[in-house]
Formats: C-alpha cells, sequence, structure tokens
C-alpha cells in the first residue's frame, strides 16, 4: 500500500491529522502532520520562503527534502514518532523520500509566569514550564556555567517522553552522575509520569517519609543546586525541576535567603529550624504534659490547663487527634477547593476551631493554641514536599507521649533522628551536608 | 565528607554522656569520701591512655577491626580473647538498661509497669541498631545538635544551689589511694570501660581521627567532674551519699522562676535519655556485629531479633535493684579485662602487624 | 560499608506488628489527664494526741467557682492518709504540684525526720516543696485561710515564691535544705513561723530554728534579715535604724577568715552591705547612719548567734569554713563540740550607695 494512505489508515481515528498537497519548486509533495500541534498554513508559508530563495532549481527531491528537514525511512514505524512529537513530515511521492520538518508549532504552553507553589520575596519569580526547551532556556539564564550539561534520554515505551539530565560538570560528583546514568539507562522502557514512577527508576523505597528528591519551581534554587553539586532531572511536561540528591538543609535553605543580609538570613533559617522542631514537638509535649506527667508544668499553668479541659469528654490524645484531623482536612480542602470557593473553607474552620469547638467543650482552648502554632510552624519549612514529613512525624510523637508521656516524646524524636539519619537518596545521606565548593554553611 | 573523624568521635562522647550523670555520681559517693577530684582524674587518666593505646593499635593495623587483628593471630584468638568482652558489654547492657528503666519509673513514670519501658528502650535500641553504625553515627550527630543545648542549659542552672565550701577539703587530711582497691569505685569504673570497645569494630567509611577523638575526650572531663561535684557541692557528701541518683536531685533543687516548666529535671533526663539510648544502641549493634563474626551462619536480621529478644527477656528476669547492684560487682573482673587488657593487646597486635607488613616491605 | 540493608517486607511487617501492639499497650495503666488529678498545693501536717497523722490538703479547685477545697484526713502513715483521701475524692490525689508542706509547732518541736525523709524518697513530691511552721492549730489556719482565700488558690504559694511575694525577712527552706541539715554536719535551717494574718492573708512571725529536722528555738524577722544577707539572699531587704533612718539593702557581700588554735575555732567575717536610704528622720549624718546600721546588725547577729550557739544549730552553716581544717571525723562532732565554743566576730561595713531622689538627708 502507498504510504500515504497507509498513515491516513493509522490515524483514522485521529481527527486532527491533516495531509495536504503543496507546491514545492518543481516538486508537488504531501505535508502530513497533526493539525493540533502544527500551525499549518505559517508552516507552509515558511516551507515556501525557505525553497522560493533557492537558486538551483535542478535538485533532486532527496537533496531538496534534506535541506529542509531530516531525511527519514519512509515508513510507517519512522514516520508515526515524528508525527506524535508534533513535525511535520514532508513527503514526495514520486521518490517516495520524506523528511521530517521542525514546523512552526502551535503554542500549547503557557507562557513563563510566577510560581505556583512556591513564592518568593525577594528573588526571580518566573517559574518552570510543561516545555522542556524552555525550561532549560530558563535554566542556562540562571546558571551560565560553561560546564552547565544537559543530557537527554528518551524513556518510556508506551508513552516516551525526554527526560533531561542536567549537571554541571567540574562541580558534580562523578560517582553520584555515573550512578545516575545507569539507573536511567537500566530503565529506560519503563514509563514516567509521575515522581513515584521516578522513584522506582532511581530504584528508591517509595514507602519513605522523607522526600527523596526535592522537586522546585524555580529556577534559582534549581540552579543553585546545580552549582552545589547536585544534579537536575527535567521531565517533560512536569513544570518543576527534579534536584537530586535532596539534603536535610533543603528544608531550611533556599538560594533566595542569601538576597537577605546575612545575619538575617541565619536568623531565618534558624526560624524555619525552630518551626519545623516545634510543629513535631508541640502537639505531642502537650499530649505527654496533660496526660501523663503534668508535674512538668508550673502550678499555675497546670491549673489553668485543668480548668480549660475540665468539662471535655475523652483523653487528651484523642482530642488532639480530633482536631488535628479536623486541620489536616483544612489544609487538603483549600488546595482541592478553586481559588474562589477557598476563602469559605478558611472562614468556615476558622469559627469551628476558633470558636465553637470550645464553647461545646469538645476541646480544651490550649490545644486550639497549640495546634494553630503547629500549623503555622509546619509551614515555614522550604518546599511543600518537605513540610509533608513534619506533618507525618507528629502523629507518631502523639500516640508514644499518650503512652509514654515525655520518655515516649523523647523515644519518638530519637526514632525520628535515627529514621533520617538512616535516608540517603541516591547513596547520598540525607544528614550530609551539600559538599560544597561554594559554602554556603558553615556549621554542621 | 570533609567531617573525617568528627562522626567517631560525637558518638564517643554522646555514649559517655548517656552513662555518665545517672548511676555513676552514687557509685562515687560510696567510694569516696574526701578528694573526689584525685579518683575522677585518676580513672580519667588511665582511661585516656588506655583509649590511646586502643586507637594506635587500630591505627597499626591499617583499618581493620579487633577482630581481624585478633584473627591475624590464629582461628581461636578472637574467641578467646573477645568473648569476655562480649559478656562483659551483655551484662552491661542489661544493667545499664535495667537500670535507666527503673530510673524513668521513679522520676516520672510512676503508673507505667517497667516491662512497658524496657519494652520501649529496647525498641528504640533495636530500630537503631538495625539501621547500622553508618545511620547510628549520622543520628549521633543530629542528637548531639538537638540535645546538648538544653543539656547544657540545665547544667549552668544546676549551679544555683551551690555551696562551694563543699568542695573543701581537696585533699582529705589522709588521702591515700587505697580507694581503688574499693568495690564501689570498681563499680563506678563501668563510665570509663564499656562506651570505647565500639571504636575497633567501625567500618573504614566511619574514620577516626586522633585529634578530634582527644578533643571529644577533653570534653568529657569536666562532665565527670560535675556528675560528682554538682551533688556535692549543693548536699554535702553526708547527704549525698544518700541518693540513689543525686545528680537528678540536684538538678530538682533548681528553681526557675520564668520557665514555663516546673521542674527542668526533666529536660535534664530526657537529654541524657536520649544519648542513653544511643549508647544502648551501639552496645547493641557491637553485640550483634561480634555475634555475626561469630556465628556468621546466621541470616541478617534473625541474629539481632535472637538477641534482642534474648537480653529483653533477661533483664526483665532480674528481680530487684539490689540484684543488679551485686551484678554489677560480679563483673568487676570483666570490666578491668574489658578497660585494660583488651586495649593493651590491640595494641601489642597492631604492633606487631604493622612491623610485620614493614618487615615484609623491606624484603620485597 | 557495614549497612545492613533489611528487606523492605521486614519493615513493613515490624511496622505492621508494632501499630496492632499499640493500642493494647496503653491499655495496660491508667494514665489519667490533668482535669482527673485533683493537685493540691499546700499540705498541713500536725500530730494528733494518739500520736497519728493528721493531713490537711488545700486544693484549688478547676472550676469556674475558683475555689479551694480544704480535705482532711488522720491517719499512721502520710500515704495512707493521700490514699484515704483519693478514694473518698473524685479524682485522684496527687501530690505532684504540692509546693508548701505546713507543719503543726507542736509536731515540728516534737521531730520530723521521718515526714522529711518520706518527703525525698517519695516520686511524686517534689523536692523544691518549701516547708512552713504555723504557729496556729493547723484547723484554724486553714479555715480562716479559706474563709479569706476565695479567689484563687494559691495565694499562700505566691507568699513564698521569689517573683511573686517573698520578702528577705522571710526565711526560704525547702524540702532538700531540711534533709541536708537532718544529715549534714554543718548546715541547719530556718524555717518561716507564719499564722494567719488579721488583714492580710498570713502573717509571719519569724522563723524557727530547726537542728535535725527539729525545732529548737525560734527568731525574730529581723533577725531572719540578717541570716538572709549571711546567706547572700538578703538584697532589697529594708532595715529600719532606729530614730534615723530607713534604708534598703542592694547587695552584700560577705568575706570570711578562719583558723583553729588549740582545738578552738575562730572566725572572722566581714559583711560588706551596699544600701540606699529610703527616708530619715531628724537630719542624721550619713556617718550617724552608718555607726547605727553597723551597730544594730553586729548585735543582731551575736544576738542569733548565742542563740543558736546554745541550740547547738548551725544555721549560718558556719562550719562550713572549717572544712580545710577538720577532719570528717571531727566535722561529725562538729555541732555538738566546735559550734557552741567557736569565737566569732562579724564586721559590718556599710556603704551608703545614694539617698534616693534628695540630694541630702
Amino acid at each position: 500500500m502507498d504510504l500515504k494512505l497507509r498513515l491516513a489508515d493509522y490515524f483514522r481515528t485521529n481527527a486532527d491529522y491533516f495531509n495536504v498537497e503543496i507546491q514545492l519548486l518543481q516538486y508537488r509533495v504531501q505535508v502530513i502532520g497533526l493539525d493540533s500541534l502544527v500551525d499549518l498554513p505559517q508552516s507552509i508559508a515558511m516551507l515556501q520562503t525557505q525553497t522560493t530563495n533557492m537558486v538551483d532549481d535542478s535538485l533532486s527531491p532527496d537533496s531538496l527534502l534534506k535541506i529542509i528537514g531530516q531525511l527519514v525511512d519512509p515508513d510507517l514505524g519512522a514516520i508515526v514518532p515524528d508525527i506524535i512529537k508534533g513535525n511535520l513530515i514532508v513527503l514526495e511521492p514520486l521518490s517516495g523520500t520524506c523528511c521530517a520538518v521542525l514546523p512552526i508549532s502551535k503554542v500549547v504552553t503557557r507562557s513563563i509566569g510566577p510560581a505556583e507553589t512556591e513564592n518568593t520575596l525577594y528573588g526571580s519569580s518566573s517559574s518552570f514550564l510543561e516545555d522542556l526547551n524552555t525550561n532549560i532556556g530558563i535554566l542556562r539564564k540562571h546558571c551560565t556555567s560553561a560546564n552547565l550539561k544537559v543530557e537527554t534520554y528518551k524513556v518510556g515505551k508506551s508513552n516516551p517522553k525526554a527526560v533531561l539530565l542536567i549537571y554541571v560538570e567540574d562541580q558534580v560528583k562523578p560517582a553520584l552522575i555515573d550512578n545516575l546514568r545507569k539507573k536511567i539507562e537500566a530503565g529506560l522502557d519503563k514509563d514516567i509520569q509521575h515522581l513515584q514512577q521516578l522513584e522506582k527508576i532511581l530504584g528508591s523505597n517509595p514507602w519513605t517519609v522523607v522526600a527523596r528528591f526535592n522537586a522546585t519551581e524555580l529556577p534559582q534554587n534549581a540552579a543553585h543546586s546545580l552549582q552545589q553539586g547536585k544534579v537536575v532531572l527535567m521531565i517533560d511536561r512536569l513544570p518543576f525541576a527534579v534536584i537530586i540528591p535532596s539534603l536535610i538543609w533543603d528544608m531550611f535553605c533556599m538560594k533566595d535567603d542569601h538576597n537577605f543580609p546575612l545575619p538575617f538570613m541565619y536568623l531565618i533559617r534558624l526560624l524555619r529550624i525552630l518551626g519545623a522542631l516545634i510543629a513535631t514537638i508541640i502537639p505531642g509535649l502537650y499530649v505527654a504534659l496533660v496526660s501523663v506527667n503534668p508535674e512538668v508544668l508550673r502550678l499555675q499553668l497546670a491549673l489553668s490547663i485543668a480548668h480549660s479541659r475540665q468539662d471535655v469528654p475523652y483523653p487528651a490524645m484523642v482530642e488532639t487527634l480530633l482536631l488535628l484531623v479536623v486541620l489536616e482536612l483544612i489544609l487538603e480542602a483549600s488546595i482541592r477547593l478553586p481559588k474562589s470557593i477557598g476563602p469559605t473553607v478558611t472562614m468556615v474552620g476558622g469559627i469551628i476551631l476558633g470558636q465553637a469547638a470550645v464553647a461545646a467543650k469538645l476541646v480544651s482552648n490550649l490545644l486550639i493554641i497549640v495546634l494553630a502554632g503547629t500549623t503555622i510552624a509546619s509551614s515555614t519549612v522550604v518546599g511543600f514536599q518537605n513540610s509533608v514529613p513534619i506533618r507525618v512525624f507528629k502523629y507518631l510523637l502523639i500516640i508514644l507521649s499518650a503512652i509514654y508521656g515525655v520518655l515516649g516524646l523523647l523515644a519518638g524524636i530519637v526514632l525520628i533522628c535515627a529514621y533520617i539519619g538512616n535516608q540517603s537518596s541516591m547513596g547520598v545521606p540525607y544528614l550530609s551536608m551539600p559538599s560544597l565548593t561554594q559554602k554556603d554553611e558553615p556549621n554542621g | 565528607m570533609a567531617k573525617g573523624g568528627l562522626q567517631s568521635a560525637v558518638m564517643y562522647v554522646v555514649c559517655h554522656m548517656g552513662l555518665i550523670f545517672f548511676l555513676y555520681p552514687s557509685r562515687f559517693f560510696s567510694a569516696m569520701q574526701t578528694g573526689h577530684w584525685i579518683g575522677i582524674v585518676f580513672s580519667y587518666a588511665v582511661q585516656m591512655t588506655v583509649v590511646f593505646l586502643y586507637i594506635m593499635g587500630l591505627r597499626f593495623a591499617k583499618n581493620q577491626t579487633v577482630i581481624d587483628i585478633f584473627r591475624s593471630a590464629g582461628r581461636v584468638v578472637p574467641w578467646i580473647v573477645l568473648l569476655p568482652a562480649f559478656l562483659y558489654l551483655v551484662v552491661a547492657f542489661i544493667v545499664t538498661i535495667r537500670a535507666y528503666s527503673e530510673m524513668l519509673t521513679l522520676i516520672f513514670l510512676s503508673n507505667t509497669p517497667l516491662w512497658a519501658i524496657l519494652l520501649l528502650l529496647f525498641l528504640v535500641a533495636f530500630v537503631m541498631a538495625w539501621q547500622g553504625i553508618g545511620s547510628m553515627a549520622r543520628t549521633a550527630l543530629l542528637l548531639a545538635i538537638l540535645f546538648s543545648g538544653p543539656l547544657l542549659f540545665v547544667l549552668y542552672l544546676s549551679f544555683q544551689n551551690v555551696d562551694w565550701y563543699y568542695a573543701l577539703p581537696f585533699v582529705g587530711h589522709k588521702q591515700t589511694f587505697t580507694f581503688i582497691m574499693d568495690v564501689e569505685f570498681q563499680v563506678s569504673l563501668f563510665v570509663y570501660a564499656g562506651g570505647f570497645f565500639f571504636l575497633g569494630l567501625l567500618p573504614v567509611s566511619i574514620p577516626i581521627n586522633m585529634k578530634k577523638m582527644a578533643i571529644g575526650g577533653l570534653l568529657l572531663l569536666p562532665m565527670y567532674l560535675l556528675s560528682v561535684y554538682l551533688p556535692l557541692l549543693t548536699f554535702g557528701q553526708s547527704t549525698a551519699e544518700l541518693y540513689e541518683f543525686p545528680m537528678l536531685m540536684t538538678i530538682d533543687t533548681v528553681n526557675v522562676t520564668w520557665l514555663m516548666f516546673d521542674r527542668i529535671t526533666i529536660f535534664f533526663l530526657l537529654s541524657l535519655m536520649a544519648f542513653a539510648l544511643l549508647y544502648m544502641a551501639v552496645t547493641l549493634w557491637t553485640l550483634m556485629t561480634l555475634t555475626k563474626k561469630a556465628l556468621p551462619f546466621i541470616p541478617d536480621p534473625y541474629g539481632l531479633i535472637g538477641l534482642t529478644i534474648l537480653l529483653f527477656v533477661i533483664s526483665l528476669a532480674i528481680p530487684d535493684w539490689d540484684f543488679l547492684k551485686q551484678l554489677q560487682i560480679g563483673i568487676i573482673p570483666l570490666r578491668l579485662y574489658i578497660f585494660i587488657v583488651i586495649p593493651v593487646l590491640t595494641f601489642i597486635m597492631g604492633w606487631r602487624l604493622k612491623n610485620k607488613a614493614n618487615r615484609k616491605a623491606e624484603v620485597s | 560499608m557495614m549497612i545492613i540493608r533489611t528487606p523492605f517486607r521486614w519493615r513493613m511487617k515490624l511496622l505492621t506488628v508494632s501499630i496492632i501492639l499499640l493500642p493494647l499497650l496503653s491499655g495496660c495503666w491508667d494514665n489519667k489527664d490533668i482535669n482527673h488529678r485533683a493537685l493540691p498545693v499546700i499540705m498541713g501536717i500536725s500530730l494528733t494526741e494518739h500520736n497519728q497523722y493528721k493531713i490537711f490538703l488545700d486544693i484549688p479547685s478547676t472550676d469556674d467557682s475558683n475555689n479551694i477545697t480544704i480535705v482532711s484526713g488522720t491517719g499512721d502513715t502520710i500515704n495512707e492518709i493521700i490514699d484515704h483521701m483519693s478514694m473518698n475524692m473524685e479524682s485522684q490525689v496527687d501530690l505532684l504540684h504540692l509546693k508548701i508542706v505546713i507543719v503543726d509547732k507542736n509536731f515540728a518541736q516534737s521531730g520530723m525526720q521521718d515526714v522529711v525523709s518520706a518527703f525525698n524518697r517519695s516520686r511524686d513530691i517534689s523536692s523544691k516543696t518549701l516547708f512552713a511552721i504555723s504557729e496556729q492549730p493547723l484547723e484554724q489556719f486553714f479555715s480562716e485561710m479559706k474563709a479569706k482565700t476565695l479567689n484563687s488558690g494559691n495565694v499562700l504559694y505566691d507568699f513564698f515564691e521569689k517573683n511573686a511575694g517573698w520578702n528577705p525577712q522571710l526565711a526560704d527552706t525547702r524540702v532538700w535544705q531540711m534533709f541536708r541539715s537532718i544529715n549534714s554536719y554543718t548546715h541547719d535551717v530556718i524555717v518561716p513561723l507564719i499564722r494567719s494574718g488579721k488583714t492580710t492573708n498570713i502573717e509571719c512571725i519569724g522563723s524557727a530554728i530547726i537542728k535535725n529536722g527539729k525545732m529548737t528555738g525560734q527568731i525574730s524577722p529581723e533577725e531572719t534579715l540578717v541570716a538572709n544577707a549571711f546567706y547572700g539572699k538578703s538584697a532589697y531587704g529594708k532595715l529600719e535604724v532606729m530614730d534615723s533612718a530607713t534604708v534598703q539593702i542592694i547587695s552584700n557581700k560577705l568575706t570570711h577568715k578562719s583558723w583553729m588554735k588549740n582545738d578552738q575555732a575562730f572566725l572572722r567575717s566581714n559583711l560588706k552591705l551596699n544600701v540606699t536610704i529610703l527616708d530619715s528622720k531628724g537630719h542624721p549624718t550619713e556617718q550617724e547612719i552608718k555607726d547605727k546600721l553597723e551597730q544594730l546588725l553586729t548585735s543582731r547577729l551575736e544576738h542569733l548567734f548565742k542563740q543558736t550557739q546554745q541550740d547547738e544549730a548551725d544555721i549560718l552553716a558556719l562550719g562550713q569554713y572549717f572544712r580545710n581544717d577538720l577532719t570528717r571525723e571531727q566535722l561529725s562532732r562538729w555541732r555538738s563540740e566546735y559550734y557552741p565554743e567557736l569565737d566569732f566576730e562579724l564586721k559590718v561595713t556599710t556603704k551608703i550607695e545614694n539617698r534616693g531622689n534628695l540630694k541630702n538627708l
């Protein structure tokens, strides 16, 4: 069967498939592509301007197509991926040669805008997009090192995707980059649609609570970690850069901190550390002090807590868990809801938590303060994915505190420390300092 | 990593910190009436020497563990040499964990049954030991960063009720060195004896740096002194010797009106418990490593699990506090063995190995 | 690396098992929430005629009424009584927050060693608990207290608290100091003597000298101030210099010189006081005030010292200064042999730091 017909048959069910005939010099050629990805009139105009300027009109179709695009085998298997990728296929039916042309494509990507999940105070506010090429461009603007290397991999069988492995050659440890390369090459036939699949390819335990890699929307963060000798992975259509390895300091430090005066920078980081500690420890401490070890509190405090808990019918642990679940629900709901309805949740939550629950003697008012503090504090760390482990850890502490009081709290903290100490991403321990040529953290 | 040697030094310090403040002062007050610093400095000096020999021995042998060093002298040698050490560590582990859980019920968990506390301590130690020494070293660093603050804060505050005259006389009127022969003094040596053996089992990835170890050792000296002198200066010898946990009583007397917490003992105790848990985990890991080398046919997690359960059952079987004390006295020979004989042997063996290597190098 | 890689399966198993076990654990014993515990602040102890303890507990209520409840009971040991009270109350009595122990004067005079030891042995009671002795019978004291303190449970506690109502004319003695005085060779203590006041809640009428847990004598509030000056706790204490001025102590400093001669102890102490003048009568000169102040303090201390020498109670802990000179065995006989013979002289030097807002006296 004719290639043209076979293609038409292959794309039978695709409404955006087109196949038009145009004149290029002396040849009539078929132009084939997907309407949704290719801006057809513009691309034809481009092809024609390109060819009309050619003086020598005795070119063979072979060499003509070579000039305007890249020759491909004229068979279905070779052409289809090109079409799906959004390229234009130019086919000269008489000689049977065909080539893939990079067309003027339709814009299916938003323009560069501010980051959605990470706010910046002082710093560039442009964020990564879905489009890989744009992302590399943005990144190159931020990381102007001549040693910036970008390696491309096509990963996946049924849904092939481009994955970029970006690093700065003279900063990164060869072992790390070799390790990553090997892992990716071994997993070339696995699909990557989301980070869990990426985890699978990189072979890390999927059940870990601590983030194995840092996803960031902000190019300056990615550029900064490149300079620290980390590796950035970018996956087509994921609007963020994945930074490997993720270290504990990523929770507390970000590039934009350096735009503050130095003392502020350290104070802010200290504040974030404090926030993380408060968010994990305080709820457990409340449970421990109220139900097991009231002697630790000052007398006045003990009496006022006892007073505020006077008619609360259940133990402190249940009380705390109850309210925490409500808080988590509010957090989740406010992400889920459209921006226009979002404030409603906040308001309703505020009323319930602020006043009604206490007035109804369902929880003590000290607990409201404790949990409000916890929620606020847990959001001070850098990166949303980093606040998740904090949210999880506090439940462990609450349960242990309810059983063993402050000793349980301590055991929980030690367990968490041990857990964190045991984590590593790509062979780099989570607790290690970024081994820096560009030093930005003196303690350790 | 740029922190070569830091991790091992921190582990060394943290393990000792976990031991010093609880059982040591009370034993020491029973052992000495006057001139306490002489006893402390004496034991400290012995410890520093011995640790120095131990590390030198290890260094001569270049990245080999103690087991390997002794194996170089014959297949049976490590069995003979290390079995008493193993026994001592088992008993020391049981005594420590049991004594600590007794103490915890005494201080703030009077309603909680003993076995439950033991279970918790064992669980934490087990989890940490399971994760291996690399994780433990990092954990030690993290714990040290987290808990040194409250610890130093409390130590600073506990000078509140100090009467410096209790330190007098500096040297007793008839000060002799007979305290060395005192049983209680020999028991008190457990603080110095059991906390450094693990250094000989560290893998290559956790190097030992002599300078950092020395700094760590120096940091410990004031801790040894404080653990005895704070209670002494607050209560005086004749009262302090009556307490089971003099250090905790001392801190309990501190009255801080501007803190939202009434009993700062709890911060102190908790910070130290964090360190103590690490000590237990390290000891458990040491025991496991020894077991694994001795009986390599046991598959990986089962050895540790079996060991933990065995130790748990034994520590539950201890009837009372007095038995614990008897046990402490009973293992004095073992203690002296692991304290002095093993490091010296390691030094000699390491030296021999080095000479052998040198000779080989010359021949070739 | 010697890290032991454990299969993921194992971790999950462990996790599941521990999650299943956790609820079992928490059911094994009771942890009572704070609102189900009665937290007494004050405990009163007296002896009945049958040599039994009678205990009063002052429990601030935690409901809106803010009343205090006074519970009392009789029995052979303190713990037995507390247990009995717990049984009969709607919440469990917990001595964790006990702040003050008030004992009856009769009981104090007959000796409190057992009680003090019991407090020190106890897991619950903080060794920071204050000691006080009531002049009145405890029934009367507590009922008057209850009548007056309608709205807050911790009035009495504030009375002694350093950052609230304490002042240097009050002795400040804790359970651990009592225990130390019982066991130590050289340290005795003074304990505030109180009664319920006519207009104020509590009235302090001086301090009791306690030796080995037994009350042996009594000193006035003014003498307590001197003793506190000796302890270094006299800052902001006010002194009335007879007929001429009132001064406030800003700081004080003590130096000692001690020696032994012919088996007799000698001690010369120098108390340096920094004072400020609060008011003056009839324009005395600065020197006059100084002289009078020094004379006043010396005589007060002299009196105090003589009395304690009689009682063989070393409340100023003077024996501490002879630790270098005496062996432990001699030190153990300090109170009975050396202290009554001690040759002690105090020299007071006063410095008037300022005269308040006025330039002259």
